[in-house]
């Protein structure tokens, strides 16, 4: 059982080098785009995977170092959350791009949020103003109640009672 | 080119040189003292090879700050593209638009996102760094102090759920303001090949699961 923390350590931060290098690698979309102004909106899908990479990878070394502690198995929980938490921001973030919630202005699959731009592109093959609207509400809304959540706890760590020398 | 880009410009060079001096003297004020969570993490650990543990961590440090010099740049670019979007939507689009409430509020939507955008990526570069290296008390002052992934996850999860909001507020004033009468024309093909219904799905699932958690870590420590 004594090698049993080191090598999930060791297996942690190696999926978490893993996805650093994924993120980096990202950087040539990067450089294209900013060379070429047609692709400058097709490049957001991959910002956001670089995001999504980047925070994951995060997720994964704080949970690998947190495999060195002795107590780690009574805080599998906590560790579990660090990890989602940065991921589940990222693949929101993620799906935003995807969903080209933020970037649809100017791109012809997207969403026409300028009128015109149905006459410039008539063959685009816009998605519907609906199902654009429901995603972003759904967004909105899981965002909203994860932050109410967090928030919630947050305050009740700030309402505890302290002792009688200020400390808690 | 305009002047106006060029002081843009300028400040922005201003900004990123600042950071990455500010994230060199981290870098280097965690390898000369080598503390903070992680760091520490591995010290405390007792194992007879902690020597060798400590090479992948440190394989890890060097390539997550690279990814932190991104991030700033994709936040700087963000601000760029926000400053550029006003300007677009201003003196190009609006010139030929009638300048309604309505009209201007729609116009100054898309450029706030872009704003808030610039925001989280820039929180995200701030606060997973004292992620790694601890809490900065000099950056309270700022409120951009960041004690834990739940705090990270907070403001991280309210800077995108006022964007996503936004949208919501931007489509109904489509729906509400722009020519009613002729949306079934530009909306033509009511599916769903964008919003990807396994993606939603999954990300509800994943935020109820999540919220759920930390419910019921509320509810247990009472």
């Amino acid at each position: 059982m004594n090698t049993l923390r080191p090598t999930l350590f060791v297996l942690m931060l190696a999926l978490a080098l893993l996805a650093a290098v994924w993120a980096l690698s990202m950087i040539g979309s990067f450089f294209t785009a900013a060379a070429d102004y047609g692709n400058h909106h097709e490049v957001t899908e991959t910002l956001c995977l670089f995001l999504a990479a980047a925070l994951v990878s995060l997720g994964l070394a704080l949970s690998g170092t947190a495999m060195l502690e002795k107590s780690y198995v009574r805080t599998a929980w906590s560790e579990l959350a660090q990890l989602t938490v940065p991921a589940l921001m990222a693949f929101g973030a993620w799906l935003l791009f995807v969903n080209e919630t933020f970037y649809s202005l100017f791109d012809p699959k997207g969403f026409p949020v300028h009128p015109t731009e149905t006459f410039i592109y008539p063959d685009a093959g816009w998605h519907g103003m609906l199902s654009h609207l429901l995603a972003a509400m759904l967004v909105f809304l899981g965002f909203g109640a994860l932050w109410l959540a967090l928030r919630k706890e947050k305050e009740k760590v700030e309402n505890q009672p302290t002792g009688g020398d200020g400390t808690n | 080119m305009k002047w106006i880009m060029f002081v843009i410009l300028a400040l922005i060079v201003i900004l990123l040189v600042t950071a990455v001096v500010a994230l060199a003297g981290v870098v280097i004020w965690l390898v000369v003292r080598r503390e903070g969570p992680l760091v520490d993490r591995l010290r405390a650990a007792k194992f007879p090879a902690k020597r060798l543990l400590a090479l992948p961590l440190a394989a890890w440090l060097a390539l997550f700050f690279i990814i932190l010099l991104m991030l700033l740049f994709v936040s700087a670019m963000c601000l760029m593209y926000t400053f550029a979007l006003l300007h677009g939507e201003w003196l190009t689009t609006l010139q030929s638009l009638p300048k309604t409430a309505g009209n201007i509020l729609i116009h100054l939507i898309y450029p706030l996102q872009v704003f808030l955008f610039a925001l989280v990526t820039f929180f995200m570069a701030v606060g997973g760094l004292q992620l790694v290296i601890g809490p900065v008390e000099k950056l309270a002052r700022l409120r951009l102090r960041v004690v834990d992934v739940a705090d990270f996850a907070r403001r991280t999860a309210v800077l995108i759920a006022l964007a996503a909001g936004l949208e919501v507020v931007k489509i109904l004033l489509y729906g509400l303001l722009v020519a009613p009468e002729h949306l079934s024309s530009f909306f033509a093909r009511e599916t769903l090949p964008k919003a990807d219904p396994l993606g939603v799905a999954l990300l509800a699932t994943a935020i109820l699961l999540l919220s759920a958690v930390f419910w019921l870590r509320r509810k247990g420590d009472r």
